[in-house]
């Protein structure tokens, strides 16, 4: 089960990384694959217990039978020796090669998964409990030491060799009152005919005490100390051992031995770490219901069928369930070979059938590699038998995520990423380790009353303290971190869908391909193409056509900051009609593009401090070949060639198809208010002789009014600089000028501007972009219209911004003397850069969630009331009823297991034995008498006397803090 | 090899006759106080082996059979002997060793004066019956007791013969790592109804025994505290005990948790359920209940249940025992 957290997880990367269908059907084929091991390996929790010792072996290799439930190797380890592998399933015995001495109760187990499909070997160590200790003796040729020589006796015979060590003696001598029956020397005695009794040698000390010497080598000391300790057993002596806290007698060798043992060494520690332990069911459950979760989320778009995924994933599937049947003799050899071959299958597989080889590294980054990376935490969640395997799954799958997170621009994104991140916090929670409760009940005894058989079962609040925990995490991870910024600079990704070739050499192209302009100089709006409706995308501006322009997304785009995404600018103004400049520019093939800096086009030259902005582009919907972008991009990341015009902008040579994907990196100048309104007049900074090119920014329409020319004069002979002049002039725009996309259309042959400003006095942006540009040329003030779009929506957790049709844009563009060209507009804020605080995803979700709450505030307050209503109301009505079919009893029942932490499989005599002692005999009587209303035939629940008596014992026996609230529940 | 202790043979006398039950509020203390009588005078002269003497007791009040696991030497005998002495009965020894017969155990027919033969009964007609290393006599001696054991009564030549009331068999084997012993088959563990593995005696126990307060001298010294008759009338008032559903419940469950688990090779049966309620309805009597609770059940379970799931040493039957303890529900109101 532990498996399917892991495998749910990685499934959900799947649905992250890409919505195409192939990625799709190979993540309904590992469901399938995950849902076979997961049943297959149903019983993969990893459990290794020592069931015998062979105790007895003095000196060598004792051997320690282990039991394992799971194909591992399993090798022991004591003091740092490790033992000969073994292998499982079942019922192994392993010799210890131990150390030299030492006791020993608990072994580190070393197990290392030898399945077939875990191509990543898992090694895992935890301690294993001795069923009884494990002694290591010195080895007996080191005892030596001071043992007399055997003695000749009366009889003349060598008695020693017929004795054991320990009742060596060298003399007999006759019986005396007092003598023990036992020291009768039973050979002389017959043969003499007179009672006699071994005799200790007179030299012998009737009492030895050895003392251990702590700055010898331990292990030399533990030698030396059991030799004399068995020496002075030898002649007879009470052997005794001090160890500076008190002697302790020994009485034969293999006590010597252990004591020395005990005392001389530290005994090796013995590392504490977790065991093995089965999930909570509740997480089983949580993950069960997340996998199904996320199958329907895969399955639902997965209609499209291909045949190679298909056969790819069956033969996948069948070499799985061949290899774990039917295991070949060779795989226990090397289990390397094994998961090898099975990696190196799949990952061809998949690599060849995902890699295209037109994308190139994003094409390899955004593919094959992900699925390798996801394929093996599927193949790793088969044998995740334990929690350190989930933990590694779930560090690992966050790894993916995020990768698949700044690949990801679609909506669902957000909602999928907030699912999972409670979902990964909450499980990484709950597979902390749990104490070793079933150790410390082992400890206390068997079948003792008043032994409490804690059980490791979690409760209800206990769980949603987890949650809570868990989602406080994440609210923390994601106030803290910043909104994403896409892919490095070192995978800056491309990719092309549909591409039409360009008709005309460095011309504008409609979606198809086609010059978006006739050759009668009119704009041929493509049919049915929502991103051509606009007709700032040609060569040429009518500023009396409006747009009528959907609702449709278009594009999205990952940036850090919003700005206007720019498509292309106009030069020159007729009065009605805007044009690009003539010359294309020049056509650049090479990958990626570097726009040549400023000096070559002119009036870029920046000295304020710049900014790197990255923008990928994700095409919606089949656009032009405009590339669009933020001013001034420097660096473009596209497939085929792109001609680089004059003023900057960019034309790629084919159009963008839906599903394109191109990144534009611009160098933004971080210019604020103060900046610019510090560069004071910029038509006096405009240099003579045009060596930036900028006379052509000055060019005004002859039919430009002078009523015009005189507002213009008047707005900016007030103002103090350029920028706070063409602020009063957007003010002055705003104020009388009312934006109307069904503003009538200016008569034939009329100034455009004039029409605007004192005419209709209503229009849409491409007028009133194109007054403000006209009133700045007449001030000497380079300027000219960009065409493009606004930055759109942003979404909060994905930081990606939703462009759509009816965003489509002209704005105005002054040339600055320090900052270069300044996007201004005066129907709508135009970002700046160097005022933009990108803030976190928290700061992002929090203000959206504050404003629709503030924007709905009558109905998120009529819900929650309804809801808690609903819910307080749910509660009492569900708690009457409980009350009434417990009864008393259960009530009185139902308390007691509150108040004296009561498990399901413990018992009431059990729980009430571990109150404190002043209380303990009121809570054993209530136990009883709760015991006796269930078990007892005869009981009598409705006995006034007995339930006085129990309340008036849960009173006493229940904590006095605590006390008045369990008897309020009661009644 | 085999020996009779013929010290206090009375056989004629213990055969059991109908015994009134008397009211239960008088039956209450009487089972208690058999059993701590019983258990008071055996722990006077044995040292520790609290467990042992403990689930000994409430065998001899149920009806059940004793397997000691342990090494030789550490008092087994002695409390067979105690035992017996305080009930007031008989006590034999039979020594197990490979050539060891069945007659040898139950009894044979031989020429009695002329021609005729006649029964002389074997060692197993007693009270307490101590069969010492069973497990190294042959299979055949080992299977003549079965029905010892489970109707308390002998067959030979036909002949049906009945075995004193109340009749406790306390056998003794040796740990399966010794060399000569036959292991026990699991019908012949079966029919033990438990089994006890006492750990080691501690020094201070050692020290108690050595200086002679405990230890076989004392053992002239026990008096009888009740007699076979009350015994057979505690076993009476024990088969009278209330067993409820939940608890059989409880242990039907504990059951199939053991047949559940992965170290258990053999899944325990349904006598070994049987044995469990038994011995918990002697705990119940013993504490003055007339019914079983919950913490019956896990006070014996441990030492019914660890020996038939096929785990050796017994100890370790013990262990997983309790494991199941920790991980089953406990029926509650």
């Amino acid at each position: 089960m532990l498996g399917v957290v892991t495998a749910a997880v990685t499934l959900f990367l799947l649905a992250q990384l890409t919505a195409a269908p192939l990625p799709l059907l190979m993540s309904v084929s590992l469901t399938a694959l995950t849902v076979f091991s997961t049943v297959v390996t149903a019983a993969t929790h990893l459990r290794v217990r020592v069931t015998a010792v062979a105790v007895g072996a003095v000196a060598g290799a004792p051997a320690v039978t282990v039991t394992v439930n799971v194909p591992v190797r399993v090798s022991l380890m004591v003091a740092g020796r490790r033992s000969v592998p073994a292998f499982g399933p079942g019922r192994v015995t392993i010799p210890v090669d131990g150390p030299p001495h030492g006791v020993f109760s608990e072994v580190s187990a070393t197990t290392t998964t030898t399945a077939p499909l875990s191509f990543l070997r898992f090694t895992r160590r935890m301690p294993v409990a001795l069923p009884e200790p494990l002694v290591f003796l010195p080895r007996r040729g080191t005892l030596t030491a001071s043992l007399l020589p055997p003695a000749d006796v009366s009889d003349g015979g060598a008695v020693s060799r017929s004795w054991e060590t320990g009742e060596h003696v060298d003399g007999v001598r006759p019986w005396r009152d007092g003598d023990s029956m036992r020291h009768v020397h039973w050979p002389t005695t017959l043969r003499s005919g007179t009672r006699t009794v071994r005799d200790r040698p007179a030299t012998a000390p009737a009492r030895v005490v050895v003392v251990p010497d702590r700055s010898a080598d331990p292990a030399a000391d533990a030698r030396r100390v059991t030799a004399e300790l068995c020496g002075a057993l030898a002649v007879g002596a009470a052997a005794f051992a001090d160890d500076g806290t008190g002697t302790e007698q020994v009485f034969d060798e293999r006590g010597a031995a252990r004591w020395a043992a005990e005392h001389c060494a530290p005994v090796a520690a013995v590392e504490s770490a977790e065991r093995a332990d089965p999930p909570p069911p509740v997480w089983t459950m949580a993950s069960a219901a997340l996998l199904c979760a996320m199958s329907v989320l895969i399955l639902r778009p997965a209609v499209e069928l291909s045949w190679p995924f298909t056969l790819m994933c069956v033969a996948a599937l069948a070499a799985a369930a061949v290899l774990r049947v039917r295991r070949p003799r060779w795989m226990d050899a090397s289990a390397t070979k094994t998961s090898l071959a099975v990696t190196a299958f799949l990952v061809f597989a998949g690599a060849i059938v995902t890699s295209d080889l037109d994308r190139g590294l994003d094409g390899v980054l955004r593919g094959p590699l992900a699925w390798v990376l996801v394929m093996l935490m599927v193949l790793h969640a088969f044998e995740a038998g334990d929690r350190r395997s989930v933990r590694f799954g779930l560090v690992t799958t966050l790894v993916v995520v995020g990768y698949a997170m700044s690949l990801r621009t679609d909506p669902a994104g957000t909602v999928q990423m907030c699912v999972f991140c409670v979902a990964w916090a909450c499980t990484l929670m709950a597979s902390r380790p749990r104490p070793a409760v079933r150790r410390a009940v082992r400890a206390a005894g068997v079948g003792r009353p008043g032994v409490s058989l804690v059980s490791g079962v979690r409760s209800r609040a206990r769980a949603g303290g987890v949650v809570v925990a868990g989602l406080a995490v994440i609210v923390g991870v994601l106030v803290s971190v910043p909104q994403p910024s896409g892919p490095s600079q070192l995978s800056l990704p491309r990719l092309t869908s549909l591409p039409s070739v360009t008709a005309q050499r460095g011309g504008v192209a409609r979606p198809d391909g086609q010059p978006a302009t006739g050759s009668d100089g009119t704009l041929r709006v493509a049919e049915g193409s929502a991103a051509g409706a606009y007709s700032g995308f040609a060569e040429q501006l009518d500023t009396s056509v409006r747009g009528d322009l959907p609702d449709t997304v278009l594009f999205r785009v990952r940036a850090t900051s919003p700005d206007f995404w720019r498509a292309q600018t106009f030069s020159t103004f007729d009065g009605r009609f805007w044009h690009v400049d003539d010359a294309a520019g020049l056509e650049v093939l090479s990958d990626p593009v570097y726009v040549s800096g400023s000096g070559l086009y002119g009036a870029t030259a920046v000295s304020a401090p710049t900014q790197r902005l990255q923008q990928t582009f994700f095409i919606a919907e089949p656009m032009s070949n405009l590339v669009l972008g933020a001013h001034r991009p420097t660096r473009l990341a596209a497939v085929g060639g792109v001609w680089v015009r004059p003023d900057g902008t960019l034309r790629s040579t084919s159009t963008f198809g839906a599903g394109s994907v191109y990144t534009v990196m611009s160098t933004r100048t971080l210019v604020t208010a103060e900046m610019l309104a510090a560069q004071g007049d910029v038509a006096l900074a405009v240099p003579a002789g045009d060596p930036l090119g900028l006379d052509r920014y000055l060019q005004v329409p002859e039919s430009t009014s002078q009523r015009t020319r005189d507002l213009a004069d008047q707005l900016f002979d007030a103002a103090p600089s350029t920028y706070d002049g063409i602020r009063a002039a957007e003010a002055w725009l705003r104020e009388n000028v009312t934006y109307d996309l069904h503003a009538p259309l200016p008569a034939g042959g009329a100034d455009a501007v004039d029409d605007l400003l004192f005419g209709s006095r209503r229009g849409f942006c491409e007028q009133i972009a194109s007054a403000l540009a006209v009133m700045l040329r007449t001030q000497g003030v380079p300027a000219r219209l960009a065409a493009g779009f606004i930055p759109g929506e942003r979404q909060a957790l994905s930081g990606v911004f939703e462009v759509r049709a009816s965003d489509a844009h002209a704005w105005v563009e002054v040339w600055f003397p320090e900052s270069g060209w300044q996007a201004f507009d005066p129907t709508a804020d135009v970002p700046l850069a160097g005022e933009f605080d990108p803030g976190t995803i928290g700061s992002q979700l929090a203000d959206q969630l504050s404003g629709w709450v503030s924007a709905n505030s009558s109905l998120v307050v009529a819900v929650l009331g309804v809801a808690g209503f609903g819910a307080a109301a749910a509660g009492l009505v569900r708690r009457v009823v409980r009350r009434r079919r417990r009864g008393f009893w259960g009530r009185a029942q139902d308390r007691f297991c509150v108040v004296f932490d009561a498990g399901p499989s413990v018992s009431n005599t059990a729980a009430a034995g571990s109150a404190p002692p002043e209380r303990r005999g009121a809570a054993l009587e209530l136990a009883g008498l709760l015991d006796a209303a269930v078990f007892d035939p005869s009981f009598d629940e409705t006995d006034p006397v007995l339930r006085e008596r129990a309340v008036s014992l849960l009173a006493a026996s229940a904590p006095p803090a605590r006390a008045a609230g369990v008897l309020r529940r009661l009644r | 090899m085999v020996r009779v202790n013929q010290r206090t043979s009375h056989l004629s006398l213990v055969r059991a006759r109908p015994v009134p039950i008397a009211s239960r509020k008088r039956d209450r203390p009487h089972a208690t106080r058999v059993h701590d009588a019983l258990v008071a005078a055996v722990s006077s002269v044995v040292a520790g082996n609290d467990d042992l003497i403990e689930m000994v007791a409430l065998s001899l009040l149920s009806g059940g059979h004793v397997l000691v696991e342990e090494a030789p030497g550490s008092g087994k005998t002695l409390i067979a002997q105690a035992f017996a002495q305080a009930l007031g009965g008989t006590s034999s020894r039979i020594q197990g060793t490979p050539d060891l017969l069945p007659s040898d155990v139950t009894g044979q027919m031989l020429p009695d004066g002329d021609d005729m033969l006649m029964f002389h009964p074997g060692p197993v007609f007693a009270n307490v019956v101590l069969f010492d290393e069973m497990n190294r006599c042959s299979p055949r001696t080992q299977s003549a007791l079965l029905e010892a054991t489970e109707e308390a009564s002998v067959t030979v030549d036909g002949d049906t013969h009945e075995l004193p009331d109340p009749f406790l068999l306390v056998a003794t084997q040796n740990p399966l790592t010794e060399a000569g012993t036959f292991p026990l088959p699991s019908a012949t563990l079966d029919r033990f109804s438990v089994a006890v593995s006492p750990p080691a005696s501690t020094r201070a126990e050692q020290i108690e025994v050595f200086v002679g307060r405990r230890g076989r001298h004392l053992l002239d010294t026990v008096a009888p505290v009740t007699d076979p008759v009350e015994v057979s009338l505690v076993n009476s008032i024990v088969d009278g005990v209330d067993v409820s559903d939940d608890v059989a419940g409880y242990v039907a469950d504990l059951l199939a948790h053991l047949a559940g688990m992965g170290e258990v090779t053999v899944p325990p049966s349904t006598r070994a359920g049987v044995a469990t309620v038994q011995l918990a309805r002697a705990a119940a009597a013993v504490a003055g209940r007339q019914y079983v609770t919950v913490d019956d059940v896990t006070r014996v379970a441990p030492f019914t249940l660890g020996h038939r799931l096929g785990a050796a040493p017994i100890s370790s039957g013990h262990t997983l025992v309790a494991d199941a303890l920790a991980a089953v529900p406990v029926p509650r109101r």
